[in-house]
């Protein structure tokens, strides 16, 4: 009887339950900033940074990891135990107490059943992930001594989304070739360039220690402007005709421009001494953070839910049109109108993920999980 | 990139200069990264042992909207050195690789000069040439020429006959014997010694500069070093790397591209 149960699926299969749970928690932390709930500053940052990013990371690495480590034993006592950490944390977090302790305690249960599946998988071959999810942890843990360092945390989930990025990158790619020659017919292989991905990695990390470590803001600055042209030399693989004509394609190469262009920016913000950190920070969250989180989210939900050829739903494509305006709201017009600063950001980021979980959710129910179609 | 059966598909040359270009952007990212570190080893050094990189970007700024920076003499000494090395060298290499009793002949020589250390030079030229252009121009002709010569001779050695008696069978034209055997053997080669001869010719300048001549870059880092202005140091430094940097990545790597695509730059 349980079995046959919505919850179960979603729990037995935790991408459904934690991606879901993401959304709403993005929906919470939009109204929180749009009615100026309690100290929506600090809350809204907790929200999105840690709670929503922690459920987006785990609903990703708790499909892929097992795959990845043939792990084909039940995941639902890990989904049940990570869901019930974060539902801790939110609430401990709205009573006013701290909730960062349960956050922490949620990064080192996570990096610790990613490498325990791993290693039992005799799969040796993710060291970077092993290093980001404990780089995570460190930072959460650290965070509970000395504050939280929430530029640090965000360059260590944009390094992970340039790990996650290059596997969906390459599924994306063959799609995108099955699509033009026909799935059959289809000889050719797209490989996207690991030792870039690697670089890329690298970089963005070690912008993540420097500002962990606090060093001077000329050496973020050198490390961020490097890490943006690194990111922007990722782009040269997909210029082809029929990668940037099909849909899912483009908005990863969209994607990856304006992080490109971001992280850059940052660095030539620092160095300048200029003052637009706040907003190009602002930037990187929502278009490459947000951004990028919820496309996986699209691919991989799609991929799992029975779907061989790619199609974004509607929603899919117009999320990133309104994760744009609210780039540019958030980035360039705030200085014009103060709800260009807040609202209107928070209105449009809002509107993506409620779109996502309502569609999301639809799908998911009418259709069983399926392992990814490779 | 894209493979079909294990192998990476034909692109235009354009579209892999457009794709060379675009991915030399992690070059340049991994060098902003590097100036990253140069900024940690600056704060615990000190400006004075290690300038802030910041500082030395923008001084090297200022030097070269500077009409007073002398880089353009060095530039034009260096220039014409390689370029005199460089073409003699090929010929006299071409005539002694040719034959092989010349090649026997100048070996022992080319030994001897590439043995020698361009210090010895600049000491000769400037009892030869005294101070100014010829000096250094001279210093860094006679440095670099063994090594384009002693490439060039290689190059020419190293054909493989078995694949000329092909081409006499076939009884291909000059032109087609050129394109198909005797430049996809050389070519290689002769990028490889131009992209050395470059990076050498530009260091040996500056040093014959800072040693046998009252002007250019290397005697501008002469003053600098005597008004203990490390950042002014760095600043040509860093010039005069980016210029060979530049000249390899828009100049040999290109050529490479288009002419030699077999050859893996990755």
């Amino acid at each position: 009887m349980i079995k046959d149960s919505l919850i179960y699926d979603f729990f037995a299969h935790p991408m459904r339950i934690y991606y879901i749970f993401a959304g709403i928690l993005a929906i919470f932390g939009a109204l929180v900033l749009i009615f100026r709930i309690g100290d929506f500053i600090s809350f809204h940052q907790f929200i999105f940074l840690e709670l929503f990013c922690a459920a987006a990371f785990c609903g990703f690495l708790f499909t892929a990891v097992p795959d990845w480590a043939n792990y084909k034993k039940s995941l639902m006592s890990y989904s049940i135990s990570g869901f019930l950490i974060l539902i801790l944390a939110l609430i401990s977090q709205i009573l006013g107490f701290n909730g960062h302790i349960f956050i922490a305690i949620f990064w080192s249960f996570l990096a610790l059943v990613v490498s325990f599946w791993l290693i039992l998988g005799k799969n040796y071959d993710n060291f970077a992930l092993i290093f980001l999810l404990f780089s995570i942890t460190l930072v959460e843990i650290l965070g509970l001594f000395y504050g939280l360092n929430s530029y640090a945390l965000l360059h260590c989930y944009v390094a992970g989304i340039i790990l996650i990025g290059f596997r969906v990158s390459m599924t994306l790619g063959n799609l995108a070739l099955d699509k033009k020659f026909g799935k059959d017919n289809n000889t050719y292989t797209f490989i996207p360039n690991p030792i870039l991905k690697n670089i890329s990695f690298l970089s963005i990390i070690t912008l993540a220690y420097a500002t962990l470590l606090n060093l001077n803001l000329e050496t973020q600055g050198f490390i961020a402007f490097g890490a943006g042209l690194i990111t922007l030399s990722l782009l040269a693989q997909w210029h082809y005709k029929f990668f940037l004509s099909v849909h899912y394609t483009l908005i990863y190469y969209i994607l990856l421009l304006g992080s490109g262009i971001l992280y850059s920016a940052f660095g030539l913000n620092l160095l300048l001494g200029l003052d637009f950190s706040s907003k190009i920070l602002h930037g990187i969250t929502i278009w490459t953070l947000l951004g990028f989180v919820f496309f996986i989210f699209n691919v991989s939900s799609l991929r799992h839910s029975g779907q061989v050829v790619l199609n974004l739903p509607i929603c899919g494509k117009m999320g990133l049109g309104f994760l744009f305006i609210a780039v540019i709201s958030r980035v360039f017009l705030s200085d014009f109108w103060d709800s260009f600063y807040i609202t209107v950001p928070a209105i449009f980021v809002g509107l993506v993920f409620l779109m996502f979980s309502g569609r999301y959710f639809i799908i998911y129910k009418n259709n069983p999980f399926t392992d990814d179609p490779k | 990139m894209i493979i079909k059966d294990g192998i990476e598909i034909k692109l235009s040359p354009l579209h892999k200069i457009s794709n060379y270009l675009i991915e030399g952007l992690s070059g340049l990212g991994l060098i902003a990264i590097f100036l990253g570190v140069w900024q940690i080893g600056s704060e615990f050094s000190g400006s004075f042992i290690l300038p802030a990189p910041l500082d030395v970007l923008k001084r090297s700024f200022e030097l070269i909207t500077s009409s007073n920076s002398q880089i353009s003499l060095t530039i034009y000494r260096t220039a014409i050195s390689i370029v005199l090395a460089f073409i003699i060298g090929w010929v006299l290499g071409v005539i002694a690789g040719s034959f092989k009793t010349l090649a026997k002949i100048f070996k022992p020589l080319m030994d001897i000069f590439l043995a020698m250390p361009p210090i010895i030079w600049i000491v000769l030229a400037l009892f030869w040439f005294e101070f100014g252009d010829m000096s250094v121009i001279f210093t860094v002709f006679i440095a670099i020429f063994p090594l384009s010569f002693a490439n060039s001779m290689l190059s020419v050695i190293t054909l493989d006959n078995r694949l000329n008696e092909v081409c006499i069978a076939y009884r291909l034209n000059l032109i087609k014997r050129l394109k198909a055997y005797y430049l996809p053997h050389i070519l290689p080669y002769l990028l490889n010694s131009l992209n050395i001869i470059t990076a050498m010719g530009v260091k040996i300048a500056i040093m014959a500069e800072l040693l046998g001549a009252s002007d250019g870059v290397g005697a501008k880092i002469a003053d600098a070093r005597a008004y203990l202005d490390t950042t002014e140091v760095l600043a040509y430094v860093v010039i005069m790397i980016g210029i060979i940097l530049l000249f390899n990545f828009l100049v040999i790597k290109p050529i490479n591209i288009i002419f030699l695509p077999w050859i893996k730059e990755n």
